[in-house]
């Protein structure tokens, strides 16, 4: 039974990206043979040789990055706030905080545009970032209010009692305690942005080049070898966020243990 | 010591702390009993620093103490759970304090004050286990030799075992007042339980609604309460024509108070019988030879030629 779910969580998640990989280096594979006949680096080739790619990668994880520390700075309050505050008219927040993703986002970026043309912030990553905070937000807001609600105050005013002082506390105690939900808000957060294309493509006005806007064109392209490598790039990049991530706050963690 | 004068406390216009001056002398522990609400808690959490008391004074030794923030007292309160940090194992937990708290050590000094008082704890074999893998009881040692590595001048503690089960509170009490006492250690016991309070405490203070209706040794307040509301608490014994009879010296007879039994408790080869009196539902506990049925009613009055002692 435990072979048989492994088997099929190998064939749904590890087949489709080793199955990208192998086509990414084919040179031909055509119907009727089972595997591929010739390898090539041409079609990885063909996209280093692509002037705008490196400046995107770059582009697209610098607004990732960014993006993810205010949703952390922004949601982390929110959270804390609606997990361990009493106040009256918390439902009708909450549901405010969530709203961003039940109104069409296309909606309230045709507006903003506007808005963001008259601050002059439009055509620029300023404005791309804050269009990326409208789909990620909501949702980190929701997650870490699942890591709040398991974070027990008592435990911080223990560290109090024994005299460690609020730094402290948030970095030995709260931090390690709220790690899964702080590290899923994050790979999420940093996954959405990545996958922005419309809003980015508004806002940006095509002059904040990220990946998936290099991405689209290239789909167009009749190689299918050149679009797998595509793809596995894309597929690369939230699983070295995740490892830098991990390497980070395991190594914090370390520093800090009693 | 410590040397609390006239410590009030209020919330929302409601006084949950009448002004209360206490004494705990070195080496001693003080347990604080009463029924929930009656401001105890209030009170410890004024001690610890994390509620501010609205008037009177704290000491601690000579130093003030209710001017400092909670960090920095030389006081650590336990909780009523063990609250053990679940990512650390039980010797992380436990040199906490040596780490990031008040008494910083080195590294190899950590360790060996650690590993001692893990030893003295009796949880040495389980210093790499996590909380999770703990009983409740051993959960509870380790969140007391956290406590003490600190070498707190006075500790606090709120209703530590309330959330064990009856058998094995019994068992850990006992030990922990004999671990307080090994240690020198001054504190501060809370507890709605009466009897804990009475074992765990050199001395007990027993407080209702805010206010401290008694103070001395455990034995004291059970053989002369102060009143009819520390008698009526401690549930031992009533008052008739304005003198206290403890249960011990109350006979049924054809005669006396009129009272009603509640039910039979079976204690010590004994049985005895929780009663109330018709008149005022004072409560005491007698013995008596001849088997009562609860709901009888029954006539009390003072043995003849016994005294309270």
């Amino acid at each position: 039974m435990r072979k048989l779910l492994l088997l099929l969580l190998l064939a749904i998640f590890v087949f489709p990206v080793l199955f990208l990989f192998l086509k990414s280096i084919t040179f031909s594979w055509r119907y009727p043979d089972v595997l591929p006949t010739a390898f090539s680096m041409r079609a990885w080739e063909a996209l280093a040789s692509e002037p705008q790619l490196l400046p995107a990668v770059g582009m697209t994880l610098f607004i990732g990055a960014v993006v993810v520390v205010l949703n952390l700075l922004l949601g982390i309050p929110a959270a804390l706030a609606l997990s361990w505050v009493d106040f009256r008219g918390k439902v009708a927040v909450e549901t405010i905080f969530f709203l961003p993703i039940l109104v069409p986002v296309l909606a309230i970026a045709m507006g903003l545009h506007i808005t963001m043309i008259r601050l002059g912030i439009a055509d620029h990553p300023a404005g791309v970032i804050l269009i990326h905070l409208l789909p990620t937000l909501p949702y980190t807001i929701r997650v870490l209010r699942g890591g709040f609600d398991r974070l027990d105050p008592a435990w911080m005013q223990l560290g109090e009692t024994l005299g460690a002082g609020v730094f402290r506390r948030i970095a030995t105690i709260a931090v390690p305690i709220m790690a899964p939900s702080l590290r899923s808000a994050a790979v999420l957060t940093f996954v959405i942005s990545l996958s922005q294309y419309v809003l980015t493509a508004i806002i940006g006005g095509g002059r904040v080049t990220t990946l998936p806007l290099l991405y689209y064109p290239f789909f167009n392209s009749a190689d299918q070898a050149v679009i797998a490598a595509f793809s596995v790039l894309f597929a690369v990049l939230p699983l070295l966020f995740l490892f830098v991530w991990e390497t980070v706050s395991s190594a914090a963690g370390r520093l800090l243990r009693p | 010591m410590l040397t609390l004068e006239h410590i009030e406390k209020s919330f929302h216009q409601e006084t949950v702390l009448h002004p209360v001056t206490l004494t705990v002398t070195a080496g001693n522990i003080l347990s604080i009993v009463g029924p929930s609400g009656c401001g105890k808690t209030t009170l410890l959490r004024c001690v610890a620093g994390f509620l501010k008391p609205d008037g009177g004074e704290m000491y601690l030794g000579d130093s003030r103490l209710d001017t400092k923030k909670a960090a920095e007292r030389p006081v650590v309160l336990m909780f009523q759970d063990a609250l053990l940090f679940p990512h650390l194992t039980v010797s992380e937990n436990a040199a906490y304090g040596l780490r990031h708290g008040r008494r910083r050590l080195s590294r190899p000094e950590r360790k060996q004050e650690t590993e001692a008082m893990l030893s003295r704890v009796g949880l040495w074999e389980k210093r790499n286990h996590y909380p999770r893998e703990l009983s409740g009881g051993q959960q509870q040692r380790v969140s007391l030799a956290r406590a003490l590595l600190l070498q707190p001048d006075l500790l606090l503690l709120d209703e530590p075992f309330s959330s064990l089960d009856a058998h094995l509170r019994q068992e850990l009490r006992l030990w922990v007042r004999d671990f307080l006492k090994e240690e020198g250690v001054t504190a501060l016991f809370v507890t709605h339980d009466r009897e804990e309070a009475a074992i765990m405490g050199d001395r007990m203070l027993v407080m209702q609604r805010g206010h401290v209706l008694q103070e001395g040794t455990p034995e004291d307040v059970h053989k002369r309460p102060a009143g009819p509301d520390v008698a009526a608490f401690i549930g031992e014994g009533i008052y008739l024509d304005g003198t206290y009879y403890p249960g011990s010296s109350l006979e049924a007879a054809s005669e006396g108070a009129a009272a009603v039994v509640e039910h039979a408790v079976y204690a010590y080869g004994w049985t005895f019988y929780r009663i109330h009196l018709e008149a005022d539902g004072q409560q005491t506990v007698i013995r008596s030879e001849e088997s009562l049925t609860p709901g009888q009613k029954l006539a009390v009055r003072p043995k003849e030629g016994v005294s309270d002692d």
